[in-house]
């Protein structure tokens, strides 16, 4: 056996001996898998971490057996049985395991970051609850599309603790998404008991959330199976979320290797008496089914284990020349054409205009944020678009981890969300969404999983905002690879670049600067775009290169026509996108004027200037004439009050004197 | 869009663009005072003040100098200093060296490639075959002026250009008090003033002092 079928199973019937042995023969593979694993990993033919299902194997069968293969699911780091009862093949899975370039994400994601969305397996995941976004991105797609799918996020009852449980149940509720919340409840959170975790059961928090709950017995695949049938059918016909509760219990430990010392062998002996795999032997006994056909299951699984471990032995390891693959998506630049001059629009008219472009041109592309909808975003750029758009400019709660998971999930559904998070500031409560989620599930799936997706953001310091409304923590998001950071300085570079952002196959956060949405300059062409990764000469000069981006581009092109008129030459390198950093401009430049000037708004310390500093002195350190100078705010947060805000963030003064002082160093 | 990825451990340090000199402050000085800068201008800013540095000692080549010609004794000094010089960090690849002498139509000489893996008798043989005419200094480059038996004393750097200069000035005997088992002696001795000068004193005069200390200590142990 290799590949398991998939059929569009009964809905809420009574199973038949058929079909149960069916139902049996993927939870023996199931549990034998990950016996199996258990043993290579005794023996380190398994590296990493290894959590095991055994016991569990009712509730991922139960689960998926009216699962369309379009349908989508989450899994969790104890998630081997839903990748296989959803479809998965043995070989692949195995040669995973072992991380080499057979496996199913040719061995770059391992035991806890099985994918491969071609099936609907949006996921294992390394960070407890954090496939429940991605479920509700699963399911925004499916309800967008409208064509009955469905998706199913399983989670333990460790995860119910979760913030990102929290967010994720209530969007569902709020949109009506047609998605099954899915507890296996094993009745320990890695070593704590239940009890220990949260006073609430789940039906009061289903209650909470105004969804329905539904409780089952998860070592009976006959039940669970009944279950879900009814519920599926339910969901594709319109019905909104349900959060099921399936009572189960692991056998093994956490992680293999765990001393389990936090329960008893009795305790363990009398959850074996209920045995998913004994249930059902039982079952189909009732049914007719002679034992000896069901013997004849477990060898022929068991020959089939055998010979995929072997298969996947055979597969060598990744080649160390291919190590880059899979983290970004690299393809050829459109060519950039030359703006025309149309009349004078706005930076805000800008992003609106790109956005509206992008969603007439691609039905995949839909915008969700707070007050994105019938508020059209909290600074009116928006005003108008639900009407041009019905269904695709959606309100959210105030659940910026919802808002960005489920941008993911719906990302790998097929879609493309422009989601957008109010303030930069806030970045840090759904950080996990765009470090672990975003930016490393294409690189963890072995390129399996697409991630078009863009966080849209603003910022801006200066009008006393405060520490928690101002920062610009471009150079946080820059230090996560796989993430594309862009960073438009005016309104023709806005729309460009976020048209490519909504077109680009890399997560992109797009940070706009608040103080610049008023910012006018001449309207370009419809069609015009700017490529990502590309940085422009925006005023050329032969004594000093700056290099800057978003608002101090202003402040510093204003002080190089300042210095100029003592003679003093400024080339101006607009960044445009912050990372991937395009390091041929600004070392080209640097060869030329053999000075250096990073200006930013984010503070000095550990900053974009840092990184450019660091490649002028390795790559660029034949060529500098004067120490590298950095223009930023000081380590600190931004202050509230106008005099202190003012004496922290650097203007045009600030960034003329230290060209000035920059231009008396070096050769003379 | 295409990355650009950061040179790897492996890849790093850089390798210097093909044609590039490394820009010393002694370097670029003389480099300019020769050609013309090698950068524009500092936009507004005022002419720099290059300190030349002149250090001289007397090296004490007694056994040395003992039945050996000119050149020999001019040759050993050479090794010698060029080898401390080396350790001190003055002297490195990048810099070339000229060996010259004083005749009645000037400097004469010609630059000697990787002078430093010579020994005396090969750089002997090469103030032995000087011809006429003096090449003109690249950046870098260290003139080693042999004085020859003139008992004048030159103050500066001879006009040679390059990094610096090196006068090596007449052999001459001194008497000198000394200490021997049967108390204080006076000894005859051969000196021979050994000056050094670098067209920029900033960050080499205590190197330069001790190359000198080093040349006249080694010179001293010579049998």
């Amino acid at each position: 056996m290799s590949t398991l079928e998939h059929p569009a199973g009964p809905a809420a019937a009574a199973v038949s001996a058929e079909d149960l042995l069916e139902m049996y023969r993927r939870m023996v593979t199931i549990r034998l898998f990950e016996q199996s694993a258990s043993r290579l990993y005794a023996q380190s033919e398994v590296p990493g971490f290894l959590h095991l299902s055994i016991g569990q194997e009712a509730t991922a069968v139960g689960a998926c057996w009216n699962l369309r293969r379009s349908d989508g699911i989450t899994s969790t780091h104890r998630g081997h049985g839903h990748c296989l009862a959803k479809g998965l093949d043995l070989t692949s899975m195995f040669a995973e395991l072992m991380g080499r370039e057979g496996g199913t994400c040719q061995g770059r994601g391992g035991s806890m970051h099985i994918a491969d969305p071609g099936l609907g397996i949006f996921g294992a995941n390394g960070i407890v609850g954090a496939g429940l976004p991605i479920v509700t991105g699963a399911a925004t797609a499916a309800k967008l599309r409208g064509d009955g799918g469905v998706a199913v996020g399983f989670f333990g009852d460790g995860a119910v603790a979760q913030g990102m449980f929290h967010e994720s149940v209530n969007l569902a509720a709020v949109w009506d998404l047609p998605v099954v919340f899915f507890c296996e409840n094993n009745h320990y959170s890695e070593f704590s008991r239940e009890q220990d975790q949260h006073r609430a059961g789940l039906a009061a928090r289903a209650a909470g959330y105004g969804i329905r709950y539904e409780a089952v017995d998860g070592n009976d695949v006959v039940a669970v199976a009944e279950l879900m049938g009814g519920l599926v059918e339910g969901l594709r016909r319109g019905e909104g979320p349900v959060l099921v509760e399936a009572d189960t219990y692991r056998w093994h430990g956490h992680y293999e290797g765990d001393p389990l010392r936090y329960r008893t062998s009795d305790e363990l002996d009398e959850a074996k008496l209920r045995d998913p795999l004994l249930i059902a032997r039982a079952r189909l006994a009732e049914l007719g089914t002679p034992p000896g056909t069901l013997d004849d299951v477990d060898a022929s699984v068991a020959a089939d284990v055998e010979a995929a471990i072997e298969a996947a032995r055979r597969s060598p390891l990744p080649d160390p020349a291919t190590i880059f693959d899979h983290v970004w998506v690299e393809e050829e630049d459109p060519v950039e054409p030359e703006p025309e001059q149309g009349e004078r629009f706005r930076m805000m008219d800008a992003v609106r205009e790109a956005l509206t472009l992008e969603m007439e041109r691609d039905e995949r592309v839909y915008a969700a944020g707070i007050d994105v909808g019938e508020g059209g975003n909290v600074f009116a750029l928006f005003r108008g678009m639900t009407e041009q758009f019905p269904g695709r400019m959606l309100d959210t709660p105030i659940s910026e981890s919802a808002i960005v998971g489920s941008a993911v999930g719906a990302a790998m559904a097929g879609m493309r969300p422009v989601v957008e998070i109010m303030y930069m500031d806030f970045i840090g409560v759904c950080l996990d969404a765009l470090m672990n989620q975003a930016a490393k599930l294409r690189f963890m799936t072995g390129g399996r999983a697409a991630l078009p997706l863009v966080v849209r953001t603003q910022f801006g310091a200066g009008r006393s905002s405060g520490s928690q409304h101002s920062q610009s923590l471009e150079a946080m998001l820059a230090h996560i690879p796989g993430l594309t950071v862009v960073m438009p300085s005016g309104p023709v570079e806005a729309y460009g670049l976020l048209r490519a952002a909504i077109q680009s196959p890399n997560p992109v956060v797009f940070v706009e600067n608040r103080l610049q949405y008023g910012l006018k300059d001449a309207r370009p062409q419809a069609d015009y775009i700017i490529p990502l990764g590309r940085a422009r000469i925006v005023r050329p000069g032969r004594d000093i290169t700056v290099v800057t981006y978003s608002r101090m581009l202003q402040e510093v092109v204003a002080a190089a026509e300042e210095v100029a008129g003592d003679g003093i030459d400024v080339e101006v390198v607009d960044l445009r996108t912050i990372s991937p950093l395009d390091r041929d401009t600004i070392l080209t430049s640097l060869k030329k004027t053999r000075r250096l000037m990073v200006a930013h708004e984010g503070v000095q310390d550990f900053g974009v200037g840092a990184e450019i500093a660091a490649l002028a002195a390795n790559e660029g350190f034949w060529h500098l004439d004067a120490p590298v100078v950095r223009i930023a705010p000081p380590a600190m947060p931004v202050p509230y009050s106008p005099s202190l805000e003012k004496a922290w963030l650097p203007d045009r003064v600030v960034v003329a004197d230290a060209l000035r002082r920059l231009a008396e160093v070096g050769p003379r | 869009m295409r990355i650009q990825r950061a040179p790897l451990a492996s890849e790093q340090p850089q390798s210097p663009p093909a044609g590039y000199i490394h820009p010393h402050p002694h370097e670029q000085a003389q480099e300019q005072a020769l050609s013309g800068p090698r950068t524009a201008p500092a936009p507004g800013s005022r002419a720099a003040a290059v300190t030349p540095f002149r250090c001289e000692i007397d090296v004490d080549v007694t056994r040395s100098a003992a039945g050996s010609r000119r050149a020999a004794l001019v040759a050993d000094l050479v090794v010698a200093l060029l080898a401390a010089g080396r350790r001190e960090g003055l002297i490195g690849d990048r810099n070339g060296v000229r060996l010259a002498r004083w005749s009645h139509d000037g400097l004469v000489g010609e630059h000697l490639d990787e002078v430093w893996l010579r020994n005396g008798s090969a750089v002997a043989a090469a103030l032995d075959a000087l011809g006429p005419g003096l090449e003109p200094a690249l950046a870098g480059t260290l003139t080693v002026v042999d004085l020859g038996e003139r008992a004048v004393r030159p103050a500066g750097d001879w006009g040679a250009g390059g990094w610096g200069v090196v006068t090596i000035g007449p052999a001459e005997a001194v008497i000198r008090p000394g200490d021997s088992d049967d108390g204080m002696v006076i000894t005859r001795r051969t000196l021979v003033r050994l000056a050094f000068e670098v067209a920029d004193a900033a960050g080499q005069a205590g190197a330069v002092v001790r190359a000198l200390e080093s040349a006249a200590s080694a010179l001293s142990r010579l049998r």
